[in-house]
């Protein structure tokens, strides 16, 4: 189903969306807001945050929820860049982004698995044949 | 009485991190926290997941989003787990026993530049009796010294408490005065919000048994489907659904004089007629009709099984069906271009819509042997007055 995943077909029925969300340890609302004055007075921006990082999937069909994934890892990072630099790693760290990559293949093996996945495909061919290839859209995120 | 029965008040009159604009609710002082009794709470399926993400404004250059909240539904059984031993999400499936049900039916809103978070609620015992009704209020008020990130939940969090808090302190209830029983007598329309639909669309009659088609993301995850058309308004259920090709079936057991016909290979420049039902929350319950052509065999980069029309749509649309002139059935709308979003990038599209073409809307039904009429041996008769096609076109609404 996703040998022709892109982002470049913003009609498909089918979309895959990948994104990374950070629960923060230990970070209440008093001492969040003084690491974002932080960003603004001194220019430094926290750029891995120590907590739960958690990578999400979700195959969506329409608007449909067909497959929810998420894999957790605790990470305590916690470096400081200028805020003028790109982060690279979107928030994760070094270490951070080796364990997202391996996210990848946990999700390919649970969508192979999934009763639900296989019944959207076999849907796919029925309507549609090999007519048009599957194309699943990874829209930008956020 | 607990630690928690005692810190509530306070809690009440200023939590963290916004303070509440609410009077004081005081608990009696025999009650203790959390109380023994089952309780079943409700909430509509699309504000379950609902969770304020936070992003920062600009200090985090990543694709990532901080996560601070909790979802609404967690928010809820967290907040609960204070005041009740026993509470867990109602199902429609029902078969849970339980001592009180809460329905729940939160709404979030701007006013005089304060956000207010309303919590509608309704107690009913385990014979389906209500026992309580009643809104409770949360506001945040501007220049909020503290409004913190993740400021939605906690708002919602408020409410939720002052919501608990007015139930123990009315009902006072315990296990013996509400026993748990399996809420037999609990009707759906019980749960529901019948004033506001989750969602609105479009729909057309197939055939003379009343079964109608419409879009699938129209009717996802009702909790009631209603129907309306001049005649009036008819309950209706799925029959057959396809998230693939965005279209179900619903049946409303009541017969129907009118029906449209399907058309299987359209014409490139054909001229053809939209009806829709759209912004149902501005306009009344009468159909719109559009005119247009049939602009390309193609939709969006990506689609399959679209073409592109001319004749303009809105919101609600979704489901109507895209005639030829003779009032068969040519596709179905399911979608249009995002002006708003296109605009920013400098393009403001003009009638660029789509619709699922009538082929794969035959072999949809063919799969899940619903009956509907072939309309290609009319193409040759004369043009039919709209006026014909209204009566098979009505407004659907679904509830949760």
């Amino acid at each position: 189903m996703l040998v022709n995943l892109s982002k470049e077909a913003p009609g498909s029925p089918i979309q895959l969306f990948i994104y990374h969300t950070v629960r923060p340890a230990h970070v209440d609302a008093k001492n969040f807001f003084s690491g974002l004055a932080a960003v603004g007075t001194l220019g430094l921006s926290p750029v891995v945050m120590s907590g739960e990082h958690s990578m999400h999937y979700e195959l969506l069909v329409n608007g449909q929820k067909v497959l929810r994934r998420e894999y957790t890892a605790n990470l305590s990072r916690k470096e400081y860049l200028n805020n003028k630099a790109a982060d690279t790693t979107h928030g994760l760290g070094p270490d951070g982004e080796v364990w997202a990559k391996t996210t990848v293949d946990l999700f390919l093996k649970d969508l192979a698995n999934d009763p639900a996945v296989r019944a959207l495909t076999g849907e796919y061919q029925l309507y549609f044949g090999t007519a048009a290839a599957s194309t699943a859209a990874v829209p930008s995120q956020h | 009485m607990s630690k928690w029965t005692a810190a509530l008040t306070s809690l009440l009159v200023c939590a963290m991190p916004a303070c509440l604009h609410a009077e004081d609710i005081v608990l009696p002082k025999d009650l203790t926290l959390p109380t023994d009794v089952s309780v079943a709470i409700y909430l509509p399926k699309n504000i379950r997941d609902f969770r304020n993400p936070f992003r920062s404004p600009g200090g985090f250059q990543t694709t990532s989003a901080v996560q601070l909240g909790l979802s609404f539904e967690e928010l809820t059984l967290s907040t609960a787990q204070h005041f009740f031993k026993s509470s867990f999400m109602y199902e429609l499936s029902g078969g849970v026993p339980f001592g009180l049900l809460v329905t729940i039916h939160p709404s979030l809103k701007k006013e005089d530049q304060q956000i207010v978070m309303t919590v509608h609620y309704q107690v009913y015992d385990a014979g389906g009796a209500s026992l309580m009704q009643r809104d409770a209020v949360a506001r945040l008020a501007p220049g909020s010294p503290v409004r913190g990130p993740d400021y939605l939940g906690s708002l919602s969090e408020q409410a939720l408490t002052r919501a608990l808090t007015e139930i123990v302190a009315e009902l006072r209830p315990k296990a013996a005065k509400y026993p748990s029983q399996v809420g037999v007598s609990v009707k759906i329309d019980q749960l529901i919000d019948h004033e506001k639909p989750v969602v609105s669309g479009t729909g057309f009659f197939l055939n003379k048994a009343g079964d109608l088609l419409t879009a699938a993301h129209v009717v996802n995850d009702c909790a009631s489907i209603e129907v309306r058309s001049a005649q009036g308004s008819i309950p209706a259920t799925p029959k057959a659904s396809s998230a693939l090709l965005d279209l179900a079936v619903l049946e409303t057991h009541a017969p129907s004089e009118h029906a449209l016909s399907l058309r299987e290979h359209a014409d490139l420049g054909e001229s053809v007629v939209n009806v829709g039902f759209p912004l149902q929350t501005l306009m009344t319950d009468a159909p719109t009709v559009t005119r247009g052509t049939l602009s390309s065999r193609a939709g969006l980069s990506g689609s399959v099984g679209q073409f592109q029309f001319t004749a303009p749509i809105q919101p609600g649309a979704s489901g109507g069906p895209v005639v030829d002139l003779q009032g068969n059935v040519l596709g179905v709308a399911v979608g249009t271009l995002n002006a708003s979003e296109l605009l920013k990038t400098g393009v403001l599209p003009q009638n660029v819509n789509f619709a699922l073409e009538s082929r794969y809307v035959t072999k949809f039904l063919q799969q899940h042997a619903v009956a509907f009429t072939d309309g290609t041996e009319s193409r040759s008769s004369g043009e039919r007055p709209v006026d014909d096609i209204l009566p098979a076109v009505v407004s659907v609404k679904c509830y949760q």
